[in-house]
Protein backbone atom coordinates (compact mmCIF):
# COMPACT_ATOMS: atom_id res chain seq x y z
CA UNK A 1 0.00 0.00 0.00
CA UNK A 2 1.09 3.70 -1.06
CA UNK A 3 0.17 6.94 0.58
CA UNK A 4 0.27 10.25 0.24
CA UNK A 5 0.57 12.43 3.34
CA UNK A 6 -0.28 16.18 2.53
CA UNK A 7 -0.24 18.12 5.84
CA UNK A 8 1.24 21.60 6.42
CA UNK A 9 1.34 20.83 10.28
CA UNK A 10 4.38 19.22 10.66
CA UNK A 11 3.48 17.46 14.09
CA UNK A 12 0.65 15.57 13.15
CA UNK A 13 2.48 15.00 9.39
CA UNK A 14 4.96 13.02 11.69
CA UNK A 15 3.01 11.48 14.05
CA UNK A 16 0.64 9.99 10.95
CA UNK A 17 4.38 8.95 9.32
CA UNK A 18 5.87 7.07 12.37
CA UNK A 19 2.26 5.69 12.44
CA UNK A 20 2.37 4.07 8.80
CA UNK A 21 6.15 3.29 9.53
CA UNK A 22 5.62 1.06 12.45
CA UNK A 23 2.58 -0.51 10.46
CA UNK A 24 4.96 -1.39 7.77
CA UNK A 25 3.19 0.73 5.79
CA UNK A 26 4.98 3.32 3.08
CA UNK A 27 3.56 7.24 3.33
CA UNK A 28 4.91 10.05 1.14
CA UNK A 29 4.43 13.61 2.61
CA UNK A 30 4.17 16.99 0.78
CA UNK A 31 3.73 20.04 3.17
CA UNK A 32 1.26 22.47 0.75
CA UNK A 33 -1.13 21.69 -1.75
CA UNK A 34 0.60 22.83 -4.72
CA UNK A 35 3.50 19.89 -4.05
CA UNK A 36 0.91 17.44 -3.24
CA UNK A 37 -1.46 17.69 -5.61
CA UNK A 38 2.04 17.59 -8.19
CA UNK A 39 3.00 14.21 -6.23
CA UNK A 40 -0.86 13.03 -6.40
CA UNK A 41 -1.08 13.73 -10.53
CA UNK A 42 1.95 11.53 -11.19
CA UNK A 43 2.67 9.38 -8.77
CA UNK A 44 0.57 6.28 -8.02
CA UNK A 45 -1.11 5.89 -4.72
CA UNK A 46 -4.09 3.98 -3.04
CA UNK A 47 -5.03 6.81 -1.05
CA UNK A 48 -4.25 10.42 0.39
CA UNK A 49 -4.53 12.02 3.62
CA UNK A 50 -5.34 15.79 2.77
CA UNK A 51 -5.65 18.41 5.56
CA UNK A 52 -8.15 20.87 4.54
CA UNK A 53 -6.58 23.87 5.70
CA UNK A 54 -3.12 24.36 3.42
CA UNK A 55 -0.81 26.82 2.89
CA UNK A 56 -1.73 27.83 -1.37
CA UNK A 57 -3.98 25.63 -2.51
CA UNK A 58 -6.39 24.28 0.17
CA UNK A 59 -7.32 20.65 0.65
CA UNK A 60 -10.96 20.67 -1.05
CA UNK A 61 -9.98 22.94 -4.01
CA UNK A 62 -6.81 20.00 -4.02
CA UNK A 63 -9.24 17.43 -4.10
CA UNK A 64 -12.15 19.03 -6.39
CA UNK A 65 -9.24 19.58 -9.11
CA UNK A 66 -8.05 15.87 -8.47
CA UNK A 67 -11.59 14.91 -9.15
CA UNK A 68 -12.03 17.14 -12.38
CA UNK A 69 -9.45 15.26 -13.76
CA UNK A 70 -10.65 12.21 -13.63
CA UNK A 71 -8.66 10.94 -10.81
CA UNK A 72 -10.33 8.69 -8.60
CA UNK A 73 -8.09 7.92 -5.68
CA UNK A 74 -9.80 7.43 -2.07
CA UNK A 75 -8.77 10.63 -0.41
CA UNK A 76 -9.44 11.18 3.33
CA UNK A 77 -10.06 14.98 4.45
CA UNK A 78 -8.29 15.59 7.73
CA UNK A 79 -9.70 18.97 9.07
CA UNK A 80 -9.14 20.29 12.67
CA UNK A 81 -12.47 22.20 12.67
CA UNK A 82 -15.00 19.38 13.01
CA UNK A 83 -18.32 21.43 12.32
CA UNK A 84 -20.84 19.15 10.60
CA UNK A 85 -20.83 21.48 7.43
CA UNK A 86 -17.17 20.88 7.33
CA UNK A 87 -17.93 17.40 6.29
CA UNK A 88 -20.63 18.23 4.00
CA UNK A 89 -18.39 20.22 2.32
CA UNK A 90 -15.54 18.09 2.61
CA UNK A 91 -17.33 15.17 1.13
CA UNK A 92 -19.22 17.11 -1.70
CA UNK A 93 -15.94 17.91 -3.13
CA UNK A 94 -15.02 14.62 -3.30
CA UNK A 95 -13.58 13.10 -0.68
CA UNK A 96 -14.04 9.84 0.80
CA UNK A 97 -14.10 9.96 4.25
CA UNK A 98 -13.55 12.55 7.15
CA UNK A 99 -11.72 12.66 9.99
CA UNK A 100 -11.52 15.22 12.96
CA UNK A 101 -8.29 16.32 14.38
CA UNK A 102 -7.26 15.18 17.20
CA UNK A 103 -7.68 11.62 16.02
CA UNK A 104 -5.89 8.44 17.42
CA UNK A 105 -4.06 6.92 14.82
CA UNK A 106 -6.00 3.95 15.33
CA UNK A 107 -9.05 5.33 14.00
CA UNK A 108 -6.64 6.49 10.78
CA UNK A 109 -5.28 3.20 10.33
CA UNK A 110 -8.60 1.46 10.05
CA UNK A 111 -10.26 4.28 7.51
CA UNK A 112 -6.99 3.93 5.58
CA UNK A 113 -7.06 0.70 5.24
CA UNK A 114 -10.88 0.48 4.17
CA UNK A 115 -10.53 3.13 1.46
CA UNK A 116 -7.45 1.43 0.04
CA UNK A 117 -9.19 -2.06 -0.17
CA UNK A 118 -12.42 -0.34 -1.41
CA UNK A 119 -11.31 -0.93 -4.87
CA UNK A 120 -10.87 -4.55 -4.22
CA UNK A 121 -14.39 -4.98 -2.39
CA UNK A 122 -16.74 -7.13 -4.60
CA UNK A 123 -19.00 -7.28 -1.74
CA UNK A 124 -21.25 -5.22 -3.27
CA UNK A 125 -22.76 -7.61 -5.97
CA UNK A 126 -22.63 -10.51 -3.62
CA UNK A 127 -26.36 -12.09 -2.46
CA UNK A 128 -24.12 -14.77 0.14
CA UNK A 129 -21.55 -13.26 2.36
CA UNK A 130 -19.45 -15.74 3.71
CA UNK A 131 -17.01 -15.83 7.20
CA UNK A 132 -15.82 -19.11 8.67
CA UNK A 133 -18.61 -21.50 9.15
CA UNK A 134 -21.43 -18.16 9.14
CA UNK A 135 -23.37 -17.23 5.92
CA UNK A 136 -25.16 -14.42 5.35
CA UNK A 137 -27.91 -13.87 2.82
CA UNK A 138 -28.13 -10.98 1.41
CA UNK A 139 -31.36 -11.14 -0.17
CA UNK A 140 -33.97 -13.40 2.39
CA UNK A 141 -32.23 -11.24 5.16
CA UNK A 142 -30.87 -14.72 7.08
CA UNK A 143 -27.92 -15.96 8.88
CA UNK A 144 -27.13 -19.14 9.41
CA UNK A 145 -24.07 -20.56 11.37
CA UNK A 146 -22.79 -23.72 10.64
CA UNK A 147 -26.49 -25.21 9.26
CA UNK A 148 -28.27 -23.23 12.57
CA UNK A 149 -30.21 -20.19 11.63
CA UNK A 150 -29.55 -17.36 13.89
CA UNK A 151 -32.34 -14.54 14.66
CA UNK A 152 -31.08 -11.08 13.99
CA UNK A 153 -33.08 -7.85 14.22
CA UNK A 154 -32.65 -5.30 11.59
CA UNK A 155 -29.70 -3.27 12.96
CA UNK A 156 -27.63 -6.31 13.92
CA UNK A 157 -28.21 -7.50 10.70
CA UNK A 158 -26.55 -4.15 9.52
CA UNK A 159 -24.20 -4.37 12.16
CA UNK A 160 -22.91 -8.15 11.12
CA UNK A 161 -22.81 -7.16 7.51
CA UNK A 162 -20.51 -3.84 8.08
CA UNK A 163 -18.35 -6.22 9.98
CA UNK A 164 -18.43 -9.07 7.57
CA UNK A 165 -17.84 -6.82 4.72
CA UNK A 166 -14.97 -5.45 5.90
CA UNK A 167 -13.30 -8.76 7.30
CA UNK A 168 -10.01 -9.10 8.19
CA UNK A 169 -10.06 -5.48 8.85
CA UNK A 170 -10.43 -3.57 11.65
CA UNK A 171 -13.62 -1.40 11.97
CA UNK A 172 -13.62 1.59 14.86
CA UNK A 173 -16.50 2.52 16.76
CA UNK A 174 -16.82 5.76 15.04
CA UNK A 175 -17.40 4.08 11.98
CA UNK A 176 -19.59 1.66 12.85
CA UNK A 177 -21.69 4.51 13.99
CA UNK A 178 -21.73 6.67 10.91
CA UNK A 179 -22.18 3.80 8.83
CA UNK A 180 -24.77 1.48 10.88
CA UNK A 181 -26.27 3.94 12.25
CA UNK A 182 -26.12 6.65 9.77
CA UNK A 183 -26.15 9.82 12.79
CA UNK A 184 -22.77 11.70 13.26
CA UNK A 185 -22.95 12.58 16.96
CA UNK A 186 -21.07 11.65 20.35
CA UNK A 187 -22.64 8.61 22.21
CA UNK A 188 -21.95 9.72 25.86
CA UNK A 189 -21.61 6.10 26.67
CA UNK A 190 -20.07 2.35 25.64
CA UNK A 191 -23.73 2.18 23.62
CA UNK A 192 -21.57 0.32 20.63
CA UNK A 193 -20.20 -2.01 22.81
CA UNK A 194 -23.50 -3.42 24.45
CA UNK A 195 -24.55 -3.35 20.75
CA UNK A 196 -21.79 -6.07 19.62
CA UNK A 197 -21.94 -8.05 23.27
CA UNK A 198 -25.50 -8.72 21.87
CA UNK A 199 -24.57 -9.68 18.40
CA UNK A 200 -22.36 -11.60 19.68
CA UNK A 201 -24.07 -13.89 22.09
CA UNK A 202 -26.36 -14.60 18.93
CA UNK A 203 -24.44 -15.21 16.78
CA UNK A 204 -21.72 -17.06 19.08
CA UNK A 205 -24.51 -19.17 21.20
CA UNK A 206 -23.51 -23.11 21.39
CA UNK A 207 -20.16 -22.49 18.94
CA UNK A 208 -16.66 -23.04 19.63
CA UNK A 209 -15.31 -20.58 17.54
CA UNK A 210 -15.82 -16.72 18.92
CA UNK A 211 -16.35 -14.32 15.97
CA UNK A 212 -16.17 -10.71 16.32
CA UNK A 213 -12.69 -9.96 18.39
CA UNK A 214 -12.03 -6.64 20.48
CA UNK A 215 -9.04 -4.86 19.25
CA UNK A 216 -7.96 -2.96 22.28
CA UNK A 217 -7.62 0.63 21.47
CA UNK A 218 -9.18 0.35 18.40
CA UNK A 219 -12.39 -0.94 17.92
CA UNK A 220 -13.59 -4.87 16.52
CA UNK A 221 -12.77 -7.28 13.73
CA UNK A 222 -14.22 -10.33 11.84
CA UNK A 223 -11.89 -12.92 10.65
CA UNK A 224 -12.15 -16.14 9.01
CA UNK B 1 -21.85 70.60 36.21
CA UNK B 2 -22.44 73.57 33.97
CA UNK B 3 -21.98 71.63 31.18
CA UNK B 4 -24.58 68.80 32.85
CA UNK B 5 -26.70 71.97 33.27
CA UNK B 6 -26.37 73.23 29.96
CA UNK B 7 -26.67 69.50 28.15
CA UNK B 8 -29.88 68.74 30.13
CA UNK B 9 -31.49 72.14 29.16
CA UNK B 10 -30.55 71.15 25.35
CA UNK B 11 -32.02 68.13 25.59
CA UNK B 12 -34.94 69.30 26.76
CA UNK B 13 -35.75 71.15 23.54
CA UNK B 14 -35.33 68.63 21.78
CA UNK B 15 -37.12 66.03 23.53
CA UNK B 16 -40.51 65.07 22.65
CA UNK B 17 -42.60 66.05 25.83
CA UNK B 18 -41.32 69.66 25.05
CA UNK B 19 -42.25 69.77 21.70
CA UNK B 20 -45.85 68.73 22.76
CA UNK B 21 -46.06 71.28 25.23
CA UNK B 22 -44.81 73.64 22.37
CA UNK B 23 -47.47 73.03 20.31
CA UNK B 24 -50.19 73.10 22.77
CA UNK B 25 -48.56 76.90 23.90
CA UNK B 26 -49.37 77.56 20.21
CA UNK B 27 -53.01 76.34 19.56
CA UNK B 28 -54.00 77.95 22.80
CA UNK B 29 -52.23 81.32 22.45
CA UNK B 30 -53.92 80.89 18.57
CA UNK B 31 -57.06 80.28 20.30
CA UNK B 32 -56.58 82.88 22.46
CA UNK B 33 -55.73 85.34 19.89
CA UNK B 34 -58.54 84.74 17.93
CA UNK B 35 -61.17 85.21 20.52
CA UNK B 36 -59.21 88.47 21.69
CA UNK B 37 -59.34 89.69 18.49
CA UNK B 38 -63.55 88.93 17.81
CA UNK B 39 -64.10 90.29 21.15
CA UNK B 40 -61.77 93.70 20.34
CA UNK B 41 -64.01 94.16 16.97
CA UNK B 42 -67.35 93.88 18.35
CA UNK B 43 -66.15 96.15 21.01
CA UNK B 44 -64.42 98.66 18.15
CA UNK B 45 -68.16 98.26 16.65
CA UNK B 46 -69.82 99.65 19.38
CA UNK B 47 -72.42 96.56 19.47
CA UNK B 48 -71.56 95.49 23.05
CA UNK B 49 -71.98 91.72 23.28
CA UNK B 50 -72.02 90.00 20.01
CA UNK B 51 -75.19 88.48 18.50
CA UNK B 52 -76.26 85.15 18.79
CA UNK B 53 -75.26 84.26 15.71
CA UNK B 54 -71.60 85.37 15.56
CA UNK B 55 -71.63 83.81 19.10
CA UNK B 56 -72.16 80.16 17.40
CA UNK B 57 -69.61 80.93 14.88
CA UNK B 58 -67.29 81.53 17.77
CA UNK B 59 -68.54 78.63 19.84
CA UNK B 60 -67.63 76.50 16.73
CA UNK B 61 -64.72 77.81 16.55
CA UNK B 62 -63.69 76.77 20.01
CA UNK B 63 -64.86 73.02 19.42
CA UNK B 64 -62.73 73.44 15.99
CA UNK B 65 -59.72 73.93 17.97
CA UNK B 66 -60.37 71.91 20.60
CA UNK B 67 -60.69 68.74 18.49
CA UNK B 68 -57.92 69.92 16.46
CA UNK B 69 -55.54 70.09 19.76
CA UNK B 70 -57.15 66.61 20.46
CA UNK B 71 -56.26 64.99 17.56
CA UNK B 72 -52.86 66.39 17.14
CA UNK B 73 -52.41 65.27 21.00
CA UNK B 74 -53.23 61.90 19.94
CA UNK B 75 -51.32 61.77 17.07
CA UNK B 76 -48.21 62.65 19.05
CA UNK B 77 -49.13 60.11 21.72
CA UNK B 78 -49.10 57.65 19.22
CA UNK B 79 -46.31 58.46 17.12
CA UNK B 80 -44.20 58.46 20.96
CA UNK B 81 -45.86 55.04 22.25
CA UNK B 82 -45.27 53.37 19.04
CA UNK B 83 -41.66 54.57 18.91
CA UNK B 84 -41.22 53.51 22.34
CA UNK B 85 -43.13 50.25 21.67
CA UNK B 86 -40.67 49.86 18.99
CA UNK B 87 -37.76 49.82 20.85
CA UNK B 88 -39.62 47.56 23.99
CA UNK B 89 -40.00 44.90 20.82
CA UNK B 90 -36.40 45.19 19.90
CA UNK B 91 -35.24 44.83 23.17
CA UNK B 92 -36.98 41.61 23.89
CA UNK B 93 -36.68 40.35 20.23
CA UNK B 94 -33.27 40.22 21.15
CA UNK B 95 -33.34 38.89 24.88
CA UNK B 96 -35.58 36.18 23.06
CA UNK B 97 -32.74 35.23 20.37
CA UNK B 98 -29.73 36.10 21.80
CA UNK B 99 -28.95 37.67 18.32
CA UNK B 100 -26.95 40.80 19.34
CA UNK B 101 -26.65 42.06 16.25
CA UNK B 102 -30.47 43.47 15.97
CA UNK B 103 -29.99 47.09 16.15
CA UNK B 104 -33.16 49.68 16.88
CA UNK B 105 -34.34 51.52 13.38
CA UNK B 106 -34.04 55.23 13.88
CA UNK B 107 -36.05 56.82 11.74
CA UNK B 108 -35.47 60.70 12.90
CA UNK B 109 -32.25 62.52 14.98
CA UNK B 110 -33.68 65.05 16.06
CA UNK B 111 -35.72 64.09 19.18
CA UNK B 112 -35.61 62.85 22.23
CA UNK B 113 -36.89 58.89 20.61
CA UNK B 114 -34.32 59.18 18.05
CA UNK B 115 -31.31 59.90 20.29
CA UNK B 116 -32.30 57.59 22.88
CA UNK B 117 -32.58 54.43 19.74
CA UNK B 118 -28.90 55.70 18.90
CA UNK B 119 -27.45 55.55 22.65
CA UNK B 120 -29.25 52.06 23.14
CA UNK B 121 -27.46 51.24 19.37
CA UNK B 122 -23.99 52.40 20.53
CA UNK B 123 -24.95 50.41 23.79
CA UNK B 124 -25.92 47.37 22.29
CA UNK B 125 -22.65 47.58 19.54
CA UNK B 126 -20.73 48.00 23.06
CA UNK B 127 -22.20 44.43 24.60
CA UNK B 128 -22.04 42.76 21.14
CA UNK B 129 -18.44 43.68 21.19
CA UNK B 130 -17.44 42.57 24.47
CA UNK B 131 -19.74 39.19 24.01
CA UNK B 132 -17.90 38.48 20.66
CA UNK B 133 -14.52 39.03 23.41
CA UNK B 134 -15.70 36.26 25.54
CA UNK B 135 -16.37 34.16 23.11
CA UNK B 136 -13.65 34.38 21.12
CA UNK B 137 -11.58 33.73 24.57
CA UNK B 138 -13.12 31.14 25.41
CA UNK B 139 -13.25 29.36 21.66
CA UNK B 140 -9.63 29.86 21.25
CA UNK B 141 -8.62 28.73 25.06
CA UNK B 142 -10.62 25.48 24.11
CA UNK B 143 -9.19 25.21 20.70
CA UNK B 144 -5.75 26.19 21.63
CA UNK B 145 -5.33 23.58 24.39
CA UNK B 146 -6.20 20.85 21.60
CA UNK B 147 -3.30 21.19 19.55
CA UNK B 148 -0.91 20.39 22.73
CA UNK B 149 -2.87 18.12 24.44
CA UNK B 150 -2.84 15.80 20.95
CA UNK B 151 0.77 16.37 21.10
CA UNK B 152 1.12 15.18 24.22
CA UNK B 153 -1.44 12.40 23.81
CA UNK B 154 -0.16 11.27 20.64
CA UNK B 155 4.17 11.10 22.55
CA UNK B 156 1.88 9.19 25.28
CA UNK B 157 1.09 6.63 22.62
CA UNK B 158 4.63 6.09 21.25
CA UNK B 159 6.02 5.87 24.43
CA UNK B 160 4.02 3.10 25.15
CA UNK B 161 4.93 0.77 22.34
CA UNK B 162 8.01 0.98 23.73
CA UNK B 163 7.58 0.40 27.33
CA UNK B 164 7.62 -2.35 29.38
CA UNK B 165 4.19 -3.81 30.41
CA UNK B 166 3.81 -1.92 33.57
CA UNK B 167 4.32 1.49 32.37
CA UNK B 168 2.24 0.60 29.25
CA UNK B 169 -0.53 0.32 31.39
CA UNK B 170 -0.24 3.73 32.97
CA UNK B 171 0.82 5.64 29.85
CA UNK B 172 -2.48 3.68 28.47
CA UNK B 173 -4.34 5.37 31.59
CA UNK B 174 -2.51 8.38 30.58
CA UNK B 175 -4.00 8.35 27.18
CA UNK B 176 -7.11 7.85 27.86
CA UNK B 177 -7.30 10.71 30.45
CA UNK B 178 -6.49 12.88 27.71
CA UNK B 179 -8.92 11.59 25.58
CA UNK B 180 -11.75 12.61 28.37
CA UNK B 181 -10.20 16.08 28.40
CA UNK B 182 -9.68 16.47 24.65
CA UNK B 183 -13.88 15.36 24.10
CA UNK B 184 -14.45 17.55 27.29
CA UNK B 185 -12.94 20.72 24.59
CA UNK B 186 -14.43 19.30 21.81
CA UNK B 187 -17.90 18.90 23.46
CA UNK B 188 -17.30 22.95 24.87
CA UNK B 189 -16.53 23.99 21.07
CA UNK B 190 -19.75 22.49 19.62
CA UNK B 191 -21.77 24.07 22.51
CA UNK B 192 -20.06 26.93 21.19
CA UNK B 193 -20.43 26.62 17.78
CA UNK B 194 -24.35 25.96 18.00
CA UNK B 195 -25.08 28.61 19.65
CA UNK B 196 -23.43 31.04 17.31
CA UNK B 197 -26.32 29.74 15.31
CA UNK B 198 -23.83 29.32 12.30
CA UNK B 199 -25.27 25.66 11.91
CA UNK B 200 -28.87 26.53 11.14
CA UNK B 201 -27.87 25.43 7.14
CA UNK B 202 -28.36 21.90 8.09
CA UNK B 203 -32.07 22.06 8.57
CA UNK B 204 -33.66 19.74 6.61
CA UNK B 205 -37.51 18.66 6.82
CA UNK B 206 -37.79 15.52 8.77
CA UNK B 207 -40.19 13.14 11.52
CA UNK B 208 -39.22 13.64 15.48
CA UNK B 209 -41.04 10.67 16.26
CA UNK B 210 -38.55 8.76 13.65
CA UNK B 211 -35.50 10.58 15.21
CA UNK B 212 -36.84 9.48 18.59
CA UNK B 213 -37.25 6.09 17.56
CA UNK B 214 -33.84 6.04 16.25
CA UNK B 215 -32.77 6.55 19.34
CA UNK B 216 -34.79 4.23 21.01
CA UNK B 217 -33.61 1.71 19.31
CA UNK B 218 -29.85 2.52 20.07
CA UNK B 219 -30.32 3.18 23.58
CA UNK B 220 -32.96 0.48 24.53
CA UNK B 221 -30.03 -2.16 25.11
CA UNK B 222 -27.96 0.08 27.31
CA UNK B 223 -31.43 0.08 29.64
CA UNK B 224 -31.71 -3.64 29.33
CA UNK B 225 -28.40 -3.82 30.98
CA UNK B 226 -29.92 -1.57 34.61
CA UNK B 227 -33.49 -3.49 33.70
CA UNK B 228 -34.88 -0.47 33.09
CA UNK B 229 -38.56 -0.31 31.16
CA UNK B 230 -38.68 2.35 28.68
CA UNK B 231 -42.49 3.18 27.64
CA UNK B 232 -42.75 5.28 24.16
CA UNK B 233 -45.97 6.83 23.01
CA UNK B 234 -44.71 9.32 19.92
CA UNK B 235 -47.11 10.70 17.35
CA UNK B 236 -45.65 11.38 14.13
CA UNK B 237 -44.52 15.13 14.13
CA UNK B 238 -43.24 16.75 10.81
CA UNK B 239 -40.75 19.23 11.69
CA UNK B 240 -37.72 21.64 10.23
CA UNK B 241 -34.54 20.54 12.00
CA UNK B 242 -31.20 19.58 12.06
CA UNK B 243 -31.23 15.89 12.13
CA UNK B 244 -28.16 15.08 14.43
CA UNK B 245 -28.58 17.34 16.50
CA UNK B 246 -31.85 16.71 17.52
CA UNK B 247 -30.80 13.35 17.78
CA UNK B 248 -27.47 14.04 20.23
CA UNK B 249 -29.75 15.99 22.01
CA UNK B 250 -32.41 12.94 22.50
CA UNK B 251 -29.50 10.95 23.40
CA UNK B 252 -28.30 13.28 26.04
CA UNK B 253 -31.62 12.91 27.48
CA UNK B 254 -31.96 9.76 27.54
CA UNK B 255 -28.48 8.76 28.73
CA UNK B 256 -28.94 10.72 31.89
CA UNK B 257 -32.49 9.16 32.91
CA UNK B 258 -31.05 6.13 31.91
CA UNK B 259 -28.08 7.22 34.08
CA UNK B 260 -29.33 8.74 37.21
CA UNK B 261 -32.47 5.87 37.06
CA UNK B 262 -32.04 3.29 39.89
CA UNK B 263 -31.79 -0.56 38.51
CA UNK B 264 -35.47 -1.72 37.60
CA UNK B 265 -36.69 2.03 37.08
CA UNK B 266 -39.31 3.22 34.29
CA UNK B 267 -38.36 5.67 31.91
CA UNK B 268 -41.59 7.18 29.73
CA UNK B 269 -41.40 9.18 26.37
CA UNK B 270 -43.97 11.02 24.50
CA UNK B 271 -44.45 12.90 21.67
CA UNK B 272 -47.63 14.62 21.91
CA UNK B 273 -48.23 17.98 19.45
CA UNK B 274 -45.08 18.13 18.92
CA UNK B 275 -44.27 18.26 22.47
CA UNK B 276 -41.24 16.06 23.46
CA UNK B 277 -41.25 15.14 27.00
CA UNK B 278 -39.25 12.33 29.30
CA UNK B 279 -39.69 11.15 32.40
CA UNK B 280 -37.63 8.83 34.84
CA UNK B 281 -38.23 7.18 38.08
CA UNK B 282 -35.02 8.67 39.09
CA UNK B 283 -34.09 11.03 42.44
CA UNK B 284 -35.23 14.36 40.15
CA UNK B 285 -33.99 17.83 40.47
CA UNK B 286 -34.46 19.78 43.75
CA UNK B 287 -36.13 23.01 42.73
CA UNK B 288 -33.29 25.44 43.64
CA UNK B 289 -31.02 23.21 41.26
CA UNK B 290 -33.56 22.76 38.51
CA UNK B 291 -32.34 26.06 37.08
CA UNK B 292 -28.94 25.55 37.08
CA UNK B 293 -28.48 22.18 35.56
CA UNK B 294 -28.65 23.77 32.10
CA UNK B 295 -25.13 25.98 32.75
CA UNK B 296 -22.03 24.41 31.62
CA UNK B 297 -19.64 22.04 33.66
CA UNK B 298 -23.03 21.90 36.33
CA UNK B 299 -23.84 18.46 38.27
CA UNK B 300 -25.69 18.73 41.22
CA UNK B 301 -24.27 17.20 45.19
CA UNK B 302 -26.33 13.96 44.35
CA UNK B 303 -24.88 13.03 41.30
CA UNK B 304 -20.68 13.72 41.90
CA UNK B 305 -20.27 9.84 42.15
CA UNK B 306 -21.85 9.36 38.33
CA UNK B 307 -19.58 9.46 35.27
CA UNK B 308 -19.88 12.67 33.39
CA UNK B 309 -18.50 16.36 33.44
CA UNK B 310 -22.22 17.96 32.79
CA UNK B 311 -21.98 19.08 29.26
CA UNK B 312 -25.05 17.18 28.16
CA UNK B 313 -27.76 19.56 29.23
CA UNK B 314 -25.45 23.13 28.19
CA UNK B 315 -26.11 20.90 24.96
CA UNK B 316 -29.68 20.07 24.68
CA UNK B 317 -30.39 24.31 25.95
CA UNK B 318 -28.01 24.86 22.90
CA UNK B 319 -30.08 22.66 20.60
CA UNK B 320 -33.17 23.63 21.81
CA UNK B 321 -32.59 27.25 21.28
CA UNK B 322 -31.16 27.02 17.96
CA UNK B 323 -34.30 25.95 17.23
CA UNK B 324 -36.17 28.45 18.57
CA UNK B 325 -38.14 25.47 20.71
CA UNK B 326 -39.01 25.94 24.22
CA UNK B 327 -37.68 23.35 27.42
CA UNK B 328 -39.16 22.70 30.56
CA UNK B 329 -38.40 20.85 33.71
CA UNK B 330 -40.88 19.51 36.35
CA UNK B 331 -41.82 16.90 39.23
CA UNK B 332 -42.40 13.63 37.49
CA UNK B 333 -43.12 11.92 41.32
CA UNK B 334 -40.74 10.65 41.68
CA UNK B 335 -37.75 11.69 38.86
CA UNK B 336 -37.34 14.77 36.70
CA UNK B 337 -39.45 15.17 33.74
CA UNK B 338 -38.04 17.28 30.94
CA UNK B 339 -39.98 18.57 27.81
CA UNK B 340 -39.18 20.53 24.76
CA UNK B 341 -42.42 22.29 23.10
CA UNK B 342 -40.81 22.52 19.39
CA UNK B 343 -43.00 24.81 16.79
N1 LIG C 1 -32.77 12.56 34.68
C1 LIG C 1 -32.10 13.15 35.69
N2 LIG C 1 -32.33 12.80 36.97
C2 LIG C 1 -31.67 13.41 37.98
N3 LIG C 1 -30.73 14.35 37.80
C3 LIG C 1 -30.45 14.74 36.56
C4 LIG C 1 -31.11 14.16 35.42
N4 LIG C 1 -30.64 14.74 34.31
C5 LIG C 1 -29.70 15.62 34.72
N5 LIG C 1 -29.59 15.63 36.05
C6 LIG C 1 -28.68 16.49 36.83
O1 LIG C 1 -28.21 17.53 36.00
C7 LIG C 1 -26.79 17.51 35.93
C8 LIG C 1 -26.33 17.99 34.58
O2 LIG C 1 -26.69 17.04 33.56
P1 LIG C 1 -25.79 16.93 32.27
O3 LIG C 1 -26.39 15.94 31.35
O4 LIG C 1 -25.57 18.32 31.77
O5 LIG C 1 -24.40 16.42 32.84
P2 LIG C 1 -23.95 14.94 33.21
O6 LIG C 1 -24.94 13.94 32.76
O7 LIG C 1 -23.61 14.97 34.66
O8 LIG C 1 -22.62 14.81 32.37
P3 LIG C 1 -22.50 14.57 30.79
O9 LIG C 1 -23.87 14.73 30.21
O10 LIG C 1 -21.57 15.63 30.34
O11 LIG C 1 -21.99 13.20 30.64
C9 LIG C 1 -26.42 16.08 36.23
O12 LIG C 1 -25.12 15.97 36.72
C10 LIG C 1 -27.45 15.73 37.29
O13 LIG C 1 -27.05 16.25 38.55
MG1 LIG D 1 -25.67 13.97 30.74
Amino acid sequence: MRILIIEDDKAVADYISNGFKEAGIVADAAVNGKDGLHLATTENYDVLIVDRMLPGIDGITLVKTLRGSGNAVPVLILSALGEIDDRVTGLRSGGDDYLVKPFAFAELLARVEVLARRKSNTFAAQTILKIADLEMDMLARKVVRNGTPVDLQTREFRLLEYLVKHKGQVVTRTMLLENVWDYHFDPQTNVIDVHISRLRGKINAGHKTQLIRTIRGAGYIIED
Amino acid sequence: MALATSSRIRSYFRSSSFQMALLFTTLLGLSVGILGYFGYYFAQNGQGLPNQEVMLWLTGLGIVFMLLVILTSFAISTFVVGRTGHIAATAKSIMDTGDLSQRISIDSRWDDLGYMAEILNQLLARIEELMHGVKNVSDNIAHDLRTPLTRLRNNLETLQKSAGPETADLCENMVAEADRLLATFAALLRIARIETGRQRNQFVPLQIDAVIRDVLEMYEPVADEKNIRITAQLEPASYHGDRDLLFQAFVNLLDNAIKFTPDGGTILITLDNKTFSIADSGPGVTAPDREKIFERFYRTEASRNTPGNGLGLALVAAVVKLHGASIGLSDANPGLRISIAFR
